[in-house]
């Protein structure tokens, strides 16, 4: 079994009352990217939190990197093995982008001929090492990001908690950042992204959970939208009553509808009924054309469980 | 204190000398205190006084008895200027605390901080510590300068300089680095609960005005600082401190700052 490096159990934060996230179980595994996807107030940023150790859950419990969040001694080693992003990264703005790298690098106890290699390799990936000695009150939003996006890699985490990574962005240095993100996960770090951005999850995730103060569903992109409203199309050369009259009380089959000559079914498990289905339809005369299958996108499943499952 | 006081310590010093508004404001103060006041003595003082003319406050200057009453009008305006050398250590940090903490706030740069394996002890050192040492550093360089200009121009009305005594020394010592800690940690307890800067900075108005107004009744001729008293009002301040650093303690905790004021 790969090792996990998140390993959450009924992780559970209220405030006044109110819980912002209910019962969480999470398992990431080492060199994976796993997306927390939810809308605003869904408690991604709180499950970050609890994750990185600077608010305490009210109930439950979480090893990061095999470190239990709850042992005094445990979150100051936790913070020294992640990298956070935030969704609104801040600078110290009078100083330049170089020092404001060092000071991190510093408070992460790095050696200082590392860091300073550190340092020069991330800015001029991000391509701001030409910039390195100016003030970042003149940066713009996406290099602030970009800039950000060094300030958690410098040490070399090997756990990253990216909080809306592209947002605000323009759609060049959002491409920039996710192509970052890529080659993070190609050196083997694990990173749990929270984003209400579907295509980007879509495109980055290996697995996401989608969220509404708990978690509603878990999955790959392409599982998630095969769990829920899978249709099998099946196009006749010739639509006819008798195929549709006996499909209609099959076994397996929920629902029949007609499209033409096509046949929209909602099947229980297509893997192990479409064979029969088929069979049947050949042994009544039906001559079939081709067989598809009609999925939901991430949008309609993500849609349909926040809006469908309002956890109160 | 570990290393990484230190380095925040460092980078906040990196700060302030980049901050056009408190570097004005902290170098305001011997401007004012240290050089403007003494050329005030210089200009204003009377060549002629009278017993008469200083009989209200006579009493208030110790040896005034083996003085001329110039001699007993000049030391009588130069002691009642010892408040603002407890002023200065008072004002000076809350205008650095409340930028390192409220300012770290409002541009976000406070998350990334508390996310780093420093403990809030060290980030709570540094911040404090950051305010604490240019405010002293300048209170004390504000003092040197003050003493060097009074006894200059003091100088041929006593025939030898009269500041520091051991009043001074004292209150410039011990009891200005004690207003200073406990101005720093009293600005780090509200600071902590706040989001505004101008806010934060206010705090100072809680230890300004009693200072103030220790000054101004003493330019009455209500009474007379002493050695004694700066004693007791130095245990004073010094038990308010502690109790202001284990206030600050629980304020600054990462997960109120976080979760109830960001």
């Amino acid at each position: 079994m790969a090792y996990q490096v998140i390993e959450a159990r009924g992780l559970t934060r209220a405030f006044n009352g109110f819980t912002a996230v209910d019962s969480v179980d999470m398992k990431v595994g080492e060199g994976e990217i796993f997306g927390l996807l939810g809308p605003n107030g869904a408690g991604k940023t709180t499950t970050i939190r609890m994750l990185a150790c600077l608010i305490r859950p009210s109930r439950g419990n979480a090893y990061v990197c095999g470190i239990d969040i709850l042992s005094p001694a445990g979150a100051g080693r936790i913070r020294g093995m992640v990298g956070i992003l935030n969704e609104n990264p801040g600078f110290y703005d009078t100083l330049s982008a170089y020092k404001n790298l060092r000071f991190y690098a510093d408070l992460y106890h790095m050696e200082r001929h590392k860091a300073n290699r550190s340092i020069e390799h991330y800015l001029s990936l991000f391509g701001l090492w030409s910039l390195r000695d100016a003030p970042i009150a003149g940066f713009s939003r996406g290099m602030r990001q970009k800039l950000a996006l060094a300030r958690c890699l410098i040490h070399e985490p090997r756990l990253l908690f990216m909080d809306e990574p592209t947002s605000g962005l323009d759609p060049e240095s959002a491409r920039t950042v996710r192509d970052s993100i890529r080659s993070i996960k190609k050196e083997g770090r694990t990173i749990l992204l929270c984003t209400h951005n579907l295509d980007e999850a879509e495109r980055l995730c290996d697995r996401i959970a989608i969220m509404n103060r708990r978690i509603l569903e878990v999955g790959p992109p392409h599982m998630l939208k095969r769990s829920m409203d899978r249709k099998v199309i099946i196009r006749l050369e010739r639509m006819s009553d008798r195929i549709l009259s006996m499909l209609d009380g099959m076994d397996g089959v929920r629902n029949v509808e007609k499209e033409g000559d096509s046949l929209v079914l909602e099947v229980d498990n297509p893997e192990s009924n479409n064979a029969d289905i088929i069979n049947s339809i050949v042994r009544v005369g039906g001559r079939i054309q081709f067989v598809s299958e009609r999925g939901q996108s991430l949008e309609d499943v993500y849609l349909r469980l926040v809006g469908g499952r309002h956890v109160r | 204190m570990s290393g990484d006081a230190i380095i925040i310590i460092k980078k906040e010093f990196e700060e302030i000398l980049k901050n056009r508004y408190i570097l004005l404001t902290m170098l305001s103060f011997p401007l004012v205190f240290s050089v403007l006041i003494p050329l005030i003595y210089l200009f204003t003082l009377p060549v002629n006084v009278s017993w008469a003319d200083i009989a209200a406050f006579k009493g208030l200057v110790a040896g005034a008895d083996g003085m001329t009453p110039r001699q007993v009008l000049v030391a009588f305006i130069v002691q009642c200027t010892l408040p603002f050398y407890l002023m200065m250590p008072s004002v000076i940090p809350t205008l650095i605390s409340s930028y390192s903490i409220v300012g770290e706030k409002k541009c976000g740069t406070l998350e990334p901080l508390l996310a780093t394996p420093a403990s809030t002890m060290d980030i709570l050192a540094g911040k404090a510590l950051s305010a604490i040492i240019p405010s002293v550093l300048i209170t004390w360089a504000s003092f040197l300068l003050y003493a060097l200009l009074v006894d200059s121009i003091t100088y041929e009305i006593f025939g030898y300089p009269i500041v520091p005594n051991m009043l001074w020394l004292f209150a410039v010592a011990v009891t200005a680095p004690l207003f200073a800690v406990m101005s720093v940690y009293l600005s780090i307890v509200v600071s902590s609960r706040m989001n505004d800067i101008r806010a934060a900075q206010q705090v100072s108005a809680v230890l300004v005005i009693p200072i103030m107004g220790a000054f101004i009744m003493e330019l009455f001729g209500y009474f007379s600082l002493t050695i004694e008293m700066l004693l007791a009002l130095s245990i004073a301040v010094a038990l308010a401190d502690v109790l202001l650093i284990k206030a600050s303690i629980r304020a600054f905790d990462r997960e109120e700052i976080l979760t109830r004021h960001a």
